[in-house]
């Protein structure tokens, strides 16, 4: 039937099925600013005005909507101007991967329209209506009441960007504790910066606020077809029928897969360097499901409807086996063995009849001796629960052959050269038969570092030479993407009287669920990053990864960081209470510092030998000072009400800065006709703002602005290699190939310009755009490419470099958190969070800041709701946004995010990484907070409200 | 996603409206917050009930009638909103989602369609809810707790709401993960006063039953007594002691149970606490 909208304005006037929502029709009609992040109305990244008024459409048919108004960001730009909410959104890391961003605008507008003068607790409760799973609303909120007060004519210079507060830059050493071995202030003060160091605006963010197609599916092939997957109603089964037959029949399908229909290649979906260090414990579809979500089948069909009718008919007759959830259980002897294949291979301690994905130890010293020197030991078991990154962009590719019949795929992956490389042998093709291009991705946090519908797709396009749409919807994200790994960490920690640990051990037993896709580097990761924070002569780290029937945990941003801080910020605190000091004095006397070497680094590497690592810079004590003071430390002990107890609570972290000897990255960059530039990278912007980030360092190297830096990320076709975007690798890594392949490309520009100028290429400067020579006299970039291109001796200055390193310079953070208690229900309501980072020289202030905040949003839902449930047959029973909690706008508490600027050797311009610790310190910190407020220890999150209760009413 | 719906139906009289909703697979829908998104298989036929203008509120003598299709969001806007139990209701409704939300939710649509905390506060501000039916019984009147009983039947709709308007005292108490999360318990007590004593005195509590239910053991202890301390507490312990509550991932049974204790006492002690002095 057709119906009338009237759209931005204009009239429409679709033909639309009844059962169509008005997200696909708005969708269908080109107006991509207006996306899918569930079906159910929960994650608001579909909101649109309608008649004026803010509506989610996914769960709104197009019928119910007949005549209406419909207004979409597409709609706000007039004349190429951007609407004050674009442009102060645009601004700032408002805008992180931008998936929300157009919802989040138009419930802004849709408030502004109403009440041009609302508080900031208004503009919080109407951005409520959207998840964003990047930002921690903070700067979101921000950009509105600027907009506001620029609607209203209030502001002054509205037009450059507000450079945020909450970075106290390097001070000589700008590092506390010992004595580095380079000097910092050399670091720092190598060159007088212009643009690292500055909160420009994102490279990309006009593009995400205009809403202009940018996404995996913001593209439309003609004869698209939709696939869907069918998964696994079973924890534990062999699958021993299956007949398709009726689904093939159905009329509108194209094609069925089953694991009869395609070779049995056995594969790991995590995306690591070669040769991974996951077992190969995966086939694209076998005759055995693991958990309930593992794929049985495959559909491709004409509409998303016809697909899901298809899955209904595939008849599946499954032999039950045993399943089994808990990691201890799943060890003992006589347990369901759930990898029995014998097409299974690992590394790394792996023993599958044992169901062992990975066994790990580490010793340093002699721990035994270690506990019997010390005048006090405390053992305490921990307990960390599976939850979920949730990107609002669920899993999506699309893949088709091209016209040299190629394989396409378009894919919101972290790690698009990992997909090229470990789909080819499982779709038989060779890497140079596929092409992997990622478009821009609504945000990952590690789960898109795994590869978990490429091939399937990938399957289906070869059967039907059609192209084909895979998306998981949110749903089948919760059951059948990947996880944190759940942790079950006992501590025993051995201490002197004045506070001097002589011993400190961690026994892990950790659960992959079905699969062992990061199983190894994970938890090395928790033992690496946790138990190396502290100095003790006597350390022991000792895990095994057990394979259940729960869904696969992997790679989740802090990569089993979070895990191994609750355990031993927790811990600590403990400790520190049993010598009776502070717990803030006891973290500074015992933590690393500046010139100590890192405990663990060479013990354990992750899936190879480790590298010795030497702390060249540590801001522990500064951050410590910075949080201290924001919290009101000192007051810690005044009086609280009877029901509702107040507490603060400290925790302290390190995390890695790329994984050393493994990670590169490459860049390459040509100089244009103008004098711009075009930057070619691997490296892949999931939201973090790292396209802008390699746009200053190549910005700053060539003296121009970051705007004259064309950014391209990533096309296995076009751009070099990169490891992907992990382990909190871009800025040191692929950055230090930006700035290696700039000053190449400098070097070629002095050339070229020294005989324009008549003087040696060595005296010659780059700066605003321009190449000058100690006497003043200066010739254009444009000048130096128009000659290089066209006139004389005509090259084209263009340079490739690479990055690796062996170092991995930590970043530190100190966590602080004031939390209300109410004893009788046991509800916490943390009421502020404080946050300061060392993570080096800060490139972007503004978009370091945005990562903080946004992790500790994360974190929170660590801390106190998030938490995947199962019933006793291993279904989640929480796979939607309303039971599984992730924090709002409106209920978020005061976060505080700060930067500790130190100067580190090894990076460029010395950068350290930010993106993954502040997942660390905030469980511990609420729950030592609780302490404070109760007396009572929590040892398990999410500090939910039954949990506290319980914690306290064993006390009593 | 729907997987069998042939029809959408936008009739512009109830009888007609009713008529379609007796035809197999045909349902009402309200806003669609809730029935739109999830993957169907069964609904053959949606009756848009927008034409029916049922978007009226009208304040009567003894109480402010909403009709079914009224939303959430200009429920909100409503002045007389104030009048009803101290504001409870604007608070209930304002739990009930974000602003995205509201602007379509239906009232009708809301009591089917799980709206806890706007359901517990009808049923402790004794809303009553009007029935359209298509058969010879017509029009029904019904307490919010016998509304389970007629869904079941086909061709039934919701056609208005009823909230009394006296001046109660109220007191609404929940327990949740996070501020904006469904909540483990929430408790709404209303009474009215009488000099030092309280009478009519209705709690109402969502998590300790598959439903709302009234907590009519703690209302008794309540009923034509003054609310001291020692009261409070008895109706409290009466509230934990009549509920079996069911467990999910919000609470366990034992849990709910104290909070049955706590929330009861909270709830109460706040209406009272509202208490003028005569
Ligand atoms: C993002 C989101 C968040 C939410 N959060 C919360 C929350 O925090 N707390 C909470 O309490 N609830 C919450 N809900 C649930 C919400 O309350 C319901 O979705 C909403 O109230 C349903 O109203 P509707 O008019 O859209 O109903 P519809 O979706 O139109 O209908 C719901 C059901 O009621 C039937 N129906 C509709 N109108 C009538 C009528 N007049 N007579 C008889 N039957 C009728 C329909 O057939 C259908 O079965 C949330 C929902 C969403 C989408
Ligand atoms: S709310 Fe519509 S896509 Fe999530
Ligand atoms: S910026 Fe909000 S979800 Fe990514």
């Amino acid at each position: 039937m057709r119906i009338e909208l009237k759209i931005n304005g204009r009239r429409f006037t679709p033909e639309v099925a009844p059962q169509e929502t008005l997200l696909t029709v708005l969708r269908r009609e080109g107006f991509y600013s207006v996306k899918h992040g569930c079906d159910t109305g929960e994650c608001g990244a579909c909101t649109v005005l309608i008649n004026g008024k803010p509506t989610t459409t996914c769960n709104l048919l197009a019928m119910q909507v007949a005549g209406a108004a419909v207004e979409t960001v597409e709609g706000l730009e007039e004349s190429g101007e951007l609407h004050p909410l674009q442009e102060r959104f645009a601004q700032t890391a408002a805008v992180q991967c931008g998936f929300c961003t157009p919802a989040m605008i138009m419930a802004a507008k849709a408030l502004l329209d109403e009440n041009p003068t609302p508080t900031e607790a208004e503009v919080r409760r109407a951005l409520s209506s959207t998840i964003c799973r990047c930002t921690g609303y903070k700067q979101p909120v921000e950009a509105v009441l600027r907009a506001a007060a620029d609607l209203r004519g209030e502001s002054a210079g509205a037009g450059a960007e507000p450079q945020p507060e909450g970075v106290t830059p390097a001070e000589g050493t700008g590092a506390g504790g010992g004595a580095p071995s380079h000097d910092p202030a050399a670091v720092l003060t190598r060159t007088p910066l212009k643009v690292v160091g500055k909160s420009v605006r994102k490279v990309d963010n006009n593009k995400l606020v205009t809403g202009r197609p940018a996404f995996t599916d913001d593209i439309e092939h003609r004869g698209m077809l939709h696939a869907r997957l069918l998964l696994s109603p079973h924890a534990h089964a062999l699958i021993k029928r299956i007949d398709a037959s009726k689904a093939r029949a159905l009329p509108g399908v194209h094609a069925v897969l089953t694991h009869q229909d395609i070779p049995r290649v056995s594969f790991t979906t995590a995306g690591q360097t070669w040769p991974e260090p996951s077992p190969y414990d995966t086939r694209s579809l076998d005759n055995k499901v693991r958990f309930v979500g593992d794929r049985v089948a495959a559909v491709a069909a004409e509409t998303p409807e016809i697909a899901e009718e298809a899955l209904r008919l595939i008849e599946v007759e499954y032999e039950l086996l045993p399943a089994i959830f808990d990691p201890e259980e799943a060890l003992k002897p006589g347990a369901p063995i759930i990898h029995d294949e014998p097409d299974c291979t690992g590394i790394g301690g792996y023993d599958a009849t044992k169901n062992i994905a990975a066994e790990i130890h580490a010793q340093v010293g002699n721990v035994e001796q270690g506990l019997a020197e010390a005048d006090i030991v405390i053992q305490r078991t921990y307990k960390v629960p599976q939850v979920q990154q949730t990107p609002i962009e669920t899993h999506i590719c699309i893949t088709r052959l091209d016209e040299n019949n190629r394989l396409e795929v378009r894919t919101s992956t972290q790690v698009p050269f990992h997909v090229r490389r470990i789909i080819a042998p499982v779709l038989g093709l060779r890497p140079s038969q596929i092409r992997v291009i990622k478009p821009r991705i609504g945000g990952g946090f590690g789960v898109k570092q795994e590869i978990l519908i490429e091939d399937i797709a990938g399957h289906l396009t070869l059967k039907t030479r059609r192209p084909v749409k895979l998306e998981l919807t949110r749903e089948e994200e919760f059951r059948a993407s990947r996880s944190r790994h759940p942790q079950i960490l006992r501590m025993r920690t051995g201490v002197k009287r004045d506070g001097t640990l002589t011993a400190h051990e961690m026994v892990v037993v950790a659960n992959t669920g079905g699969y062992g896709s990061h199983a190894l580097t994970v938890q090395s990761n928790t033992g690496s990053k946790a138990m190396a924070l502290y100095n003790c002569p006597n350390i022991r780290f000792d895990c095994k990864t057990a394979y259940t029937n729960l869904p696969p945990a992997g790679a989740f941003r802090g990569y089993g960081g979070p895990q191994g801080f609750f355990a031993v910020e927790c811990h600590l605190d403990e400790v520190a209470n049993a010598v009776g000091m502070d717990p803030l004095a006891f973290r500074l006397k015992n933590c690393l510092k500046t010139g100590d070497i890192h405990p663990l680094a060479a013990a354990l590497g992750e899936g190879r030998e480790g590298f010795e690592q030497r702390i060249e810079s540590c801001g522990l004590p500064e951050c410590a000072e910075f949080g201290k003071t924001e919290i009101k430390w000192d007051d810690m002990h005044v009086p609280s009400g009877l029901t509702k107890r107040r507490g603060l609570g400290v925790a302290f972290a390190m995390h890695g800065t790329a994984i050393p000897g493994v990670d590169m990255g490459a860049a390459s960059i040509k100089m244009n006709d103008d004098g711009s530039f075009n930057l070619l990278v691997g490296a892949t912007d999931l939201g973090t703002g790292s396209d802008t980030i390699m746009a200053q360092l190549a910005a700053e190297v060539l003296g121009i602005k970051p705007e004259e830096v064309l950014v391209y990320s990533s096309d296995t076709d076009m751009t070099p290699f990169d490891t992907g975007a992990y382990a909190s690798s871009t800025t040191y890594i692929s950055g230090g190939a930006v700035v290696r392949a700039a000053e190449d490309v400098a070097g070629q520009i002095q050339a070229v310009a020294g005989a324009m100028l008549d003087v040696p290429a060595d005296d010659l400067e780059l700066r605003d755009g321009r190449v000058y020579a100690n006497d003043g006299s200066s010739v254009t970039l444009s000048e130096v490419a128009l000659r290089s291109l066209h006139q004389h001796d005509q090259h084209q200055i263009a340079a490739i470099a690479s990055k690796m390193s062996y170092d991995s310079p930590p970043p530190f953070a100190a966590t602080f958190a004031d939390v209300e208690v109410d004893v009788e229900t046991g509800e916490v309501q943390v009421k502020k969070l404080v946050m300061s980072v060392d993570a080096g020289r800060i490139v972007n202030p503004a978009l370091a800041l945005g990562q903080i905040e946004g992790g500790m949003t994360q974190a929170l839902g660590y801390a106190v709701s998030e938490e995947m449930v199962y019933d006793e047959k291993g279904l989640m029973v929480n796979p939607n946004f309303r039971d599984y909690r992730v924090f709002l706008a409106d209920e978020m508490p005061e976060i505080v995010a700060h930067l500790v600027e130190t100067a580190d050797p090894f990076g460029p311009y010395g950068v350290k990484a930010v993106a993954e610790i502040p997942m660390d310190g905030v469980a511990p910190a609420v729950a030592n907070a609780i302490y404070a407020a109760t007396g009572v220890r929590m040892y398990e999150i999410p500090l939910t409200p039954e949990r506290v209760w319980k914690a306290l009413h064993q006390k009593e | 996603m729907f997987l069998r719906m042939q029809a959408f139906e936008r009739p512009t009289d109830l009888a007609e409206a009713l008529r379609l909703l007796a035809r197999p697979g045909y349902r009402p829908l309200g806003g669609g917050t809730a029935a739109v998104g999830p993957v169907d298989a069964e609904t053959a036929g949606l009756v848009d009930l927008s034409g029916l203008g049922l978007q009226y509120s009208r304040m009567e003598h003894d109480g402010l009638v909403l009709g079914a299709m009224m939303t959430l969001g200009d429920l909100l806007g409503l002045p007389e909103l104030l009048l009803i139990g101290g504001g409870v209701l604007g608070k209930a409704v304002e739990r009930t989602g974000p602003p995205t939300l509201l602007n379509r939710a239906t009232m009708g649509g809301s009591l089917v369609g799980g709206a806890p905390d706007l359901a517990t506060a009808l049923l402790a501000l004794g809303a009553q809810v009007t029935l359209a039916r298509l058969d010879a019984a017509g029009q029904v009147v019904c307490e919010m707790s016998d509304l389970e009983r007629y869904e079941a039947e086909p061709a039934t709709l919701i056609e208005s709401v009823r909230i009394p308007v006296k001046p109660v005292l109220t007191g609404y108490e929940r327990v949740a993960r996070t501020p904006r999360d469904l909540p483990a318990v929430a408790v709404v007590a209303a009474m009215e006063q009488d000099g030092q004593f309280v009478q009519n005195v209705r709690i109402a509590a969502y998590g300790l039953a598959p439903a709302p239910i009234r907590l009519k053991a703690a209302e008794e202890e309540l009923e034509d007594a003054a609310p001291i301390e020692a009261v409070i507490q008895r109706a409290a312990e009466a509230a934990a002691a009549m509920v079996t509550p069911p467990a999910d991932l919000r609470g366990s049974s034992e849990y709910r149970r104290h909070l049955a204790r706590v929330l009861t006492r909270r709830a109460v002690e706040a209406a009272a606490g509202r208490m003028g002095r005569m």
